[in-house]
């Protein structure tokens, strides 16, 4: 008996008792499922009550919390002949315009790309679930987010093994060959535009790549005798490119872990990256628009042209088609 | 026939202690609140209501009286957190407070505030201990936080904005209808509707100068620009749909055609030259032609080689 119930059955107690029944189940619900045999015990024994409750009234009760929105699945072979109180309304309701600043915070989070702050939010994230009585809301804390798809215990092990430059096999859905099984030697994971990438030597390509982590399915480790030497000299080996920004791309720079500005002037910065994926470069570069011209090496520049002219042509294709 | 009986006046303290758990209660609000109910039927003394008050508080349920409304002051949901969630719970709370700075969000600041509430007794007491959270240097901020606030008035007003932004050593003059902000990183920018031009721009509040609202009202309300494009091959299987997109046909080989609305000109092309070959501006016709335009300005700077 707590200090405060000793208090009150001392005085004369102006309760409703009929009220405290029901109260008590629920506190009692709340702690843990309970047999009705449970139930029956913790009545006989409550201070105020001293005395059991019947089968009936306990149906009763549990009818006015259903009544009044608690979720409370029957006792039966599937809940070990136990009430199990699922949910209840006594809480403050995580409302739509509350989801909406949540989300915006998290989006904010993400673009800073850091997926291991992400990860922590998403974490607590999590418990405030427990604060949305509307389904749908729950569903938008727990599964709204960048990292929705990757399997946790993935990329512990890809973290994990990253640092080892330990060679894996791995199953990869691959959005044009499907199930596939590449040898690959893991350099880093990288979260860029929201997405989640493991960059490493990929040896039936034979080159530095990257792959998408919410498509990798399975993975184990393998021995491959040469994996740091392969990785190191396929980096030494990689292309070096330079290149100018203006504008907001050069306020705005953030350069990857390829990259280190070599010139900066009150108007422009000098890049200079590492092309170990050349087609990630040439995505990078094309989405600084206008502000970036690819300066060195020359072949690359041509490749760089090629590529926009190509993406012109498209356009002056269908036009001729159309005229 | 089946036993329908209820523990009404149980139903009844249940019903009360719905009520409080989200908001103060006069003795009157109870009164209403059980009077409205179809289900109750009996007529209630304010002494019935003492009862109840006092049945809740026996359960541990802490209600006091002020400025003659029943207040709850311990929640039911009590929660108990890691220390890295403590951590990340000061970091948000800083983050919503300093750097996100939407202050007409209250819903969110007051769901942080219940949070806090219903931590449990050991959560509470490490808590107070992790004073700091987490702290990431990226979030010390570049962003004035006069200048966000400003600029979310005027996005509330729902006026006409009219300001210049500097392009190299040109100045340019915009007329905006002001929509919402959108934090990216250690920048807020302003999305608004150019109704001059008939796009969408997103501008960084830092390079916002000159700014003056004009007494015409925002007409945008309803309005949307579509803007439909293809991606193919590789780009078609993998695509990951932003917000702001659906997508209106499919051929399961080939392509994907996806209907964007209301995206920054600059930001959307930006991205879908990132795309390569694997990307086609279809309608309309015009942004079509600015796309190719833009192109053609790229291959400008390489005119001398």
């Amino acid at each position: 008996m707590t200090s405060k119930q000793e208090q009150n059955t001392e005085c004369n107690l102006n309760i409703s008792k009929t009220g405290y029944r029901v109260l008590l189940l629920f506190k009692l619900l709340q702690e843990r499922p309970r047999s009705r045999a449970e139930i029956e015990e913790a009545f006989a024994k409550d201070a105020i009550l001293q005395k059991g409750v019947s089968h009936d009234s306990i149906t009763n009760i549990v009818r006015a919390l259903r009544k009044c929105g608690c979720v409370i699945k029957r006792p039966n072979i599937s809940t070990q002949y136990k009430y199990v109180l699922e949910k209840h309304p006594f809480t403050t309701e995580l409302n739509e315009k509350a989801l909406d600043g949540l989300q915006k915070l998290r989006d904010g989070i993400a673009s800073f790309g850091d997926w291991q702050l992400l990860y922590k939010v998403n974490k607590l994230y999590e418990v405030f679930a427990k604060f949305a009585l509307n389904p749908k809301f729950a569903r938008v804390l727990l599964r709204n987010h960048a990292l929705r798809n990757i399997d946790y215990k993935i990329l512990k092990k890809l973290v994990s093994y990253c640092g080892a430059k330990q060679t894996l096999r791995i199953k990869y859905i691959s959005p044009v060959l499907g199930s596939e099984t590449l040898t690959f030697i893991p350099d880093f994971v990288a979260f860029e535009n929201n997405i989640m990438y493991l960059w490493g030597y990929n040896l039936r390509y034979k080159s530095i790549g990257y792959l998408r982590l919410d498509r990798i399915k399975r993975l184990k480790t393998t021995f491959y005798v040469n994996a740091m030497s392969v990785l190191d000299l396929n980096k030494s080996n990689a292309l070096k490119v330079t290149y100018r920004l203006t504008g907001f791309s050069k306020l705005a720079f953030e350069p990857t872990r390829f990259e280190h500005v070599v010139i900066e002037n009150p108007n422009f910065i000098v890049v200079e990256a590492t092309a170990y994926n050349k087609f990630n470069l040439i995505q990078r570069l094309l989405s600084f628009g206008a502000e970036c011209k690819v300066l060195t090496p020359s072949q690359f520049v041509e490749e760089y042209i090629m590529e926009l002219k190509n993406i012109r042509e498209i356009y002056r294709h269908e036009k001729q088609k159309n005229s | 026939m089946k036993n329908k009986k209820i523990a009404d006046s149980g139903l009844r303290i249940l019903e009360i202690l719905k009520a409080l758990s989200k908001s103060p209660l006069s003795m009157g609000d109870m009164l209403k609140l059980v009077a409205d109910n179809e289900e109750i039927e009996t007529v209630y003394t304010r002494e019935t209501f003492n009862k109840y008050i006092n049945t809740l508080r026996l359960l541990g349920f802490e209600i006091h009286k002020v400025d003659n409304k029943y207040v709850m002051t311990n929640t039911i949901n009590l929660i108990h957190l890691t220390n890295e969630n403590i951590r990340v719970l000061r970091f948000l709370r800083r983050y919503a407070e300093k750097v996100y700075l939407d202050k007409t969000n209250t819903d969110l600041i007051d769901f942080l505030d219940i949070v806090e509430k219903s931590l449990d007794e050991d959560t509470v007491e490490r808590y107070a201990k992790h004073r700091r959270g987490i702290r990431f240097k990226d979030f010390e901020l570049r962003i004035p936080s006069e200048l966000v606030k400003k600029f979310q008035m005027y996005c509330e007003k729902n006026l006409k904005l009219k300001f210049c932004v500097n392009d190299g050593n040109l100045k340019i003059e915009y007329c905006i209808e002001p929509r919402k902000l959108k934090y990216e990183k250690e920048f807020v920018y302003l999305i608004g509707y150019d109704y001059l031009n008939d796009e969408f721009k997103k501008f960084r509040i830092k390079d916002i100068k000159q700014c003056r609202q004009l007494p015409q009202k925002s007409s945008f309300v309803n309005y949307t620009k579509f803007i439909t494009y293809r991606v193919k091959n590789r780009l078609a299987k993998s695509y990951v749909l932003k917000e702001n997109e659906t997508v209106i046909n499919i051929d399961n080989s080939d392509y994907l055609v996806i209907s964007n609305t209301n995206e920054d000109m600059d930001s959307l092309f930006y991205r879908l030259l990132r795309y390569g070959e694997n990307c086609e501006i279809l309608y309309p016709k015009k942004v079509r032609d600015d796309f190719v335009a833009y192109i053609d300005k790229i291959l400008d700077l390489y005119d001398e080689q």
